[in-house]
């Protein structure tokens, strides 16, 4: 046993020195195209992530999650193209993909802006959408200065090897009620892609931003998405992830939600071989409001991770988090749920539920809520059931003669549909093609 | 339509159905009384195949065909019915959606195209008018949120969608107000035709009152310990299970 350890942490450390060698290739001969304005940000995560590296095998954050696979693709692909690679196959991608509500498609390939490939909006000053690559140097530096760097290793490396983003800015008192619809495309080629999403809604602002992510082939994606709620403000944030079977995946979300505001996100994970998303939410006004949704299907030997952070530090916050999870055949699963609730948080209401669905003998959740309390008004609870179909509701069905295996498919697709339909009033045509999604993947999952 | 054999059946390790006959023909309306935990439910729940019981002994058939090879859902599309005692909820699961997936399960069994959406409508409708259900009902989960009583208006209501030939009623009577019961009596009564046979589980013989059985049976200890025409249920009604039991206690 511990020599497998030691030899995950050799190879993770290898791995970090072939990107360290890729980073300097890349300081020296910087890639045409991309924003000047980025590189003394680049040096600054180069160095953070540096000085962490990867997560080792006794690192309890990744106690159930091994990233030497994911270091070691990031490697390779960076060796060879330190920043993104243009596509062949985006348009077969998005050919699938539907055109929601309002229009608005921002497309990133391989990390790269398309605008060939997007549908914008008329330029509007209530609703800034600026591609990273289009912003001139103050506009840049404003965009990084509104978002952390280097909150952790991952974030570090999306920054360290960082070529464009997207920052949406809603203004004070505007209201988008239907989706900003961000399409972040890995097509496949060896390609460490790094997404960069910046979200900044006003005060007494709404909005509906979509981040979705498709893949092909042995993809690999370090997604980073800082999100900031300013005071009466409204933001659902939609985080699809339908990458490819053999893609590696990675997301953090990092938000701060301030007075009066209330941030709804909906995070859906159906592919990816090793899917890791850490969404860590700050409550740092009164009365804030945080509603976190989730849901993951997975089967074969993919493994989904998700980590949630709520940290409530202001009078009278609430949070709820309810995620779901549907997992078959020998995949694995990891829920891990996070609330602390900081002095001054008086009158905090937190609530969190993680529903599994095991549907073989051999698939396996590690799920693990976790309270810290450091004030005494509040009300919290919390819990986890993991279990099989219930054997009532499908003797119900059967009886009534619906075949075992249609039988099987209803419940499994009434577990998940109850987190898709969060979003269904928001946006119907979102929902259904999740819908749609979802029962596409019926068939192999129950 | 339905010959049961000396059925024996066990849940778990007890031994409930213990040596069981009864035999019903076309058209006929069986009722079945008896104490608590005599294994009413047990009976109906083993002709609907229910996993978790073991037949250890005994034939059943089913117009002309052994019923217990047969997985739920082939039993459901050769025509049995099964009105749960205790409807389920089952959240996210349409009405509408199930009883249309189960009549084109049953039409592809039978080699039959997929059924007309149109007229499925106009038929789900009428039978919700007659089960004076309200039409948002049909577009809920089953049965979730639904009161005790419109559970139970709810079986009646798929059974009239479906059109079962056997349909085993498990204490459908048990929880209704007065006006419910009518209600459903008389949708059970538009049902009753010459080649359809019901298996009614009651405890009351108020339900009787509503619907006439051809025959009413005691069931007590695992077995058929006594027989009738409708007199035996007032009979029971005024003087409880006691003086069945002692009848037919076996000496010794
Ligand atoms: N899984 C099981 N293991 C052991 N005993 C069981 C099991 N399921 C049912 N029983 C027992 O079988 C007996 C018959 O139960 P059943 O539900 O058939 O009775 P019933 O006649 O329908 O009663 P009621 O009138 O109360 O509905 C009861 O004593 C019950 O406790
Ligand atoms: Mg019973």
């Amino acid at each position: 046993m511990k020599k497998i350890i030691q030899d995950r942490d050799t190879r993770s450390a290898a791995a970090l020195t072939t990107i360290e060698a890729a980073f300097e290739k890349l300081q020296a001969e910087p890639a045409a195209g991309t924003p000047a304005w980025l590189q003394p940000a680049r040096e600054m995560a180069f160095a953070n992530l540096r000085d962490a590296g990867f997560p080792r095998v006794k690192d309890e954050d990744w106690k159930y999650t091994n990233l030497t696979g994911f270091a070691e693709r990031s490697a390779a692909y960076l060796e060879n193209q330190p920043l993104a690679v243009k596509d062949k196959t985006a348009t077969v991608l998005l050919g699938d993909l539907p055109i929601l509500e309002n229009q608005i498609r921002i497309v990133f390939v391989n990390g790269l802006y398309r605008p060939d490939l997007s549908i914008a909006v008329q330029p509007d000053f209530d609703l800034e959408l600026t591609p990273y690559s289009t912003a001139d140097s103050s506009t840049g530096k404003n965009i990084l200065h509104q978002q952390p760097i280097d909150h952790n290793v991952m974030i570090a490396l999306n920054t360290a090897f960082l070529a464009d983003g997207l920052a949406v800015r809603v203004a004070d008192n505007k209201k988008v009620g239907k989706p900003i619809h961000v399409i972040f495309i890995a097509d496949g080629q060896p390609c460490a892609a790094q997404p960069r999403l910046s979200i900044n809604v006003g005060r007494n602002a709404h909005a509906l931003v979509v981040q979705h992510h498709i893949s092909m082939g042995e993809s690999l994606t370090n997604a980073v998405t800082t999100i900031n709620c300013a005071e009466q403000s409204q933001l659902l944030f939609v985080r699809l992830q339908n990458e490819s079977e053999q893609s590696m995946h990675v997301a953090n979300q990092v938000v701060r939600v301030a007075a009066d505001s209330l941030f709804n996100s909906i995070s859906i994970d159906f592919g990816s071989q090793l899917a890791r998303n850490d969404l860590v939410v700050d409550l740092c006004g009164e009365r804030a409001q945080a509603n976190l949704y989730g849901l993951f299907m997975t089967n074969g030997q993919r493994h989904v991770d998700n980590h949630l952070r709520v940290d409530h530090h202001a009078a009278h916050t609430t949070s709820q988090e309810i995620y779901r999870g549907i997992l078959n055949d020998k995949a694995r699963g990891v829920f891990n749920g996070k609330i602390i609730v900081h002095t001054g948080a008086d009158g905090t209401d937190a609530q969190m539920s993680n529903r599994n669905l095991l549907l073989s003998e051999q698939a396996e959740i590690d799920t693990k809520p976790e309270l810290e309390i450091y004030t005494d008004d509040i009300k919290c609870a919390h819990g986890a059931t993991t279990g099989q179909l219930d054997m009532n509701s499908m003797f119900y069905l059967r009886a009534r003669g619906i075949p075992e295996a249609s039988a099987r498919m209803m419940l499994v697709s009434a577990f998940a549909q109850e987190i898709i339909d969060h979003i269904r009033s928001a946006s119907p045509a979102l929902a259904d093609y999740l819908s749609t999604q979802m029962s596409k993947q019926l068939p192999d999952i129950t | 339509m339905l010959n049961i054999d000396n059925l024996h059946a066990n849940a778990g390790d007890t031994e409930i159905l213990k040596g069981l006959n009864l035999s019903i023909g076309t058209g006929e309306v069986h009722a079945i009384m008896g104490p608590n935990g005599s294994g009413k439910s047990t009976l109906a729940h083993v002709l609907a195949g229910r996993d978790g019981y073991e037949v250890t002994g005994g034939t059943v058939t089913f117009l002309g065909t052994e019923l217990l090879d047969m997985l739920p859902e082939e039993r459901a599309w050769h025509g049995i019915f099964l009105g749960f005692q205790y409807p389920i909820e089952i959240p996210g699961v349409n009405n509408t959606y199930l009883l249309k997936a189960a009549l084109n399960a049953r039409q592809k069994f039978r080699g039959e195209p997929e059924i007309d959406a149109a007229q499925f409508l106009r038929v789900i409708k009428d039978k919700a008018r007659l089960m004076q259900m309200e039409q948002s009902f049909l577009n809920r989960s089953v049965n979730e949120g639904f009161s005790g009583g419109e559970k139970k208006r709810n079986e009646i209501f798929q059974m009239a969608v479906l059109e079962p030939r056997l349909a085993i009623l498990d204490e459908t009577d048990s929880g209704l107000d007065i006006d419910a019961l009518k209600i459903v009596a008389a949708g059970i009564n538009a049902l009753r035709s010459e080649d359809r046979s019901f298996l009614i589980v009651t405890h009351y013989q108020r339900l009787l009152d509503y619907i006439e059985p051809d025959f009413v049976h005691v069931l007590a200890g695992g077995r058929i310990i006594k027989s009738g025409d409708k007199s035996l249920a007032l009979e029971l009604e005024a003087k409880g299970y006691d003086w069945v039991l002692d009848e037919t206690a076996t000496p010794g």
